[in-house]
């Protein structure tokens, strides 16, 4: 019988079906990207890292120049530099005598955002352990 | 008087029965506002979630797996780094004025430098291979790394002009969207790299 519960017209009824699958679709795309920019962060942290390190190895003592060397390279990360100015760079380096070991570790806090999800702020780090070449 | 087979006949009256049913049957769905849709775009749905949950968990482990061989090639780099400068032999700098690499010494602390970097990290099972060139005008180490793709070069003979070290080392990853292809839920990375010693002009 038209009008009855079960005869209703169904248009738009694909619409709203389709609206559940796409809040569910934007979580997984918007967590993927979220999870490459972590790595781009990460991977962007790591390479900042090694070069500090590298250029430590030979300056011991131009600390300034190599945590600026580490917010360069977050700063020129391909997906987005935002967190440059965030990263914390520590240097233990016990003794700058050749041949004695240092590491230089970074970290950034790193909050993905995900729409209608709230998420935990996370601490990324690098860290390189290597050794003094400048002589004497 | 031969009769003639009355079933062709009666196989057509039938189908026709049934064409004018369904048409039948369709103008009434029309009359009551359509067919019926609803559920349509669920099923669309979860078979178009699972298709994403696959994109989705492939894109995990191209990432992991990226992450990890960044650190596969750093720990590596690092290890090769520390085998060329502890194992300087001063001896021969001193006595013949050229710079050569103590085998032994180098290969050792790139062996540690390595063993700890993967430590730090929580991997134990790994394989690592490290070879040494001491001589001063360094050589060629055919055959290594054994994977060809390891030195990111294509080639798999490892040629230095200086004392070096060469670390090549394999780690497993574990992996999710390859492990429900293949079944074996991890995969193994290959990664080489080296470092050399020269004087300074």
């Amino acid at each position: 019988m038209p009008g009855c519960l079960f005869n209703r017209r169904q248009a738009g009824q694909a619409t709203v079906e389709a609206v559940f699958f796409i809040l569910f679709f934007a979580l997984l795309f918007f967590g993927s990207v979220e999870l490459g920019r972590g790595l781009a962060l990460k991977h962007s942290l790591d390479v900042g890292v090694y070069r500090a390190a590298r250029y430590l190895s030979y300056t011991p003592s131009d600390v300034a120049t190599a945590t600026a060397m580490v917010r360069s390279e977050v700063q020129n990360n391909v997906l987005g530099g935002a967190y440059a100015p965030g990263v914390r760079v520590a240097v233990a380096m016990p003794s700058q005598s050749f041949q004695s070991a240092f590491t230089v570790r970074a970290e950034v806090d790193y909050t993905p955002v995900i729409p209608m999800l709230i998420t935990s702020r996370r601490t990324i780090y690098a860290e390189h352990s290597q050794l003094i070449e400048k002589y004497p | 008087m031969r009769r003639r087979w009355p079933y062709p006949r009666l196989l057509a009256r039938i189908s026709r029965i049934r064409l004018a049913a369904k048409h039948l049957a369709g103008l009434r769905a029309l009359r009551r506002g359509g067919y019926r849709e609803r559920g349509n775009t669920t099923a669309a749905g979860i078979l178009a979630t699972l298709v994403f949950l696959l994109i989705s968990a492939g894109l995990v482990d191209l990432y992991n797996v990226q992450a990890a061989r960044d650190f596969a090639y750093q720990a590596a780099s690092d290890a090769a780094l520390r085998g060329v400068s502890k194992g300087r032999d001063w001896g021969a700098l001193y006595s013949g004025g050229q710079l050569a690499l103590d085998k032994s010494v180098a290969e050792r602390e790139a062996r540690s430098g390595l063993s700890a970097a993967l430590a730090a990290r929580g991997i134990t099972a790994y394989t690592a291979d490290v070879r040494v060139l001491p001589d001063p005008g360094g050589g060629t180490v055919p055959g290594f790394p054994p994977v060809p793709w390891a030195s990111q070069k294509g080639s798999s003979a490892w040629t230095a002009t200086e004392p070096s070290v060469g670390v090549y080392v394999e780690i497993p990853v574990n992996v999710t969207f390859f492990g429900w292809v293949d079944g074996s839920g991890s995969l193994i990375l290959h990664a080489f790299a080296a470092a050399g010693v020269a004087g300074r002009p």
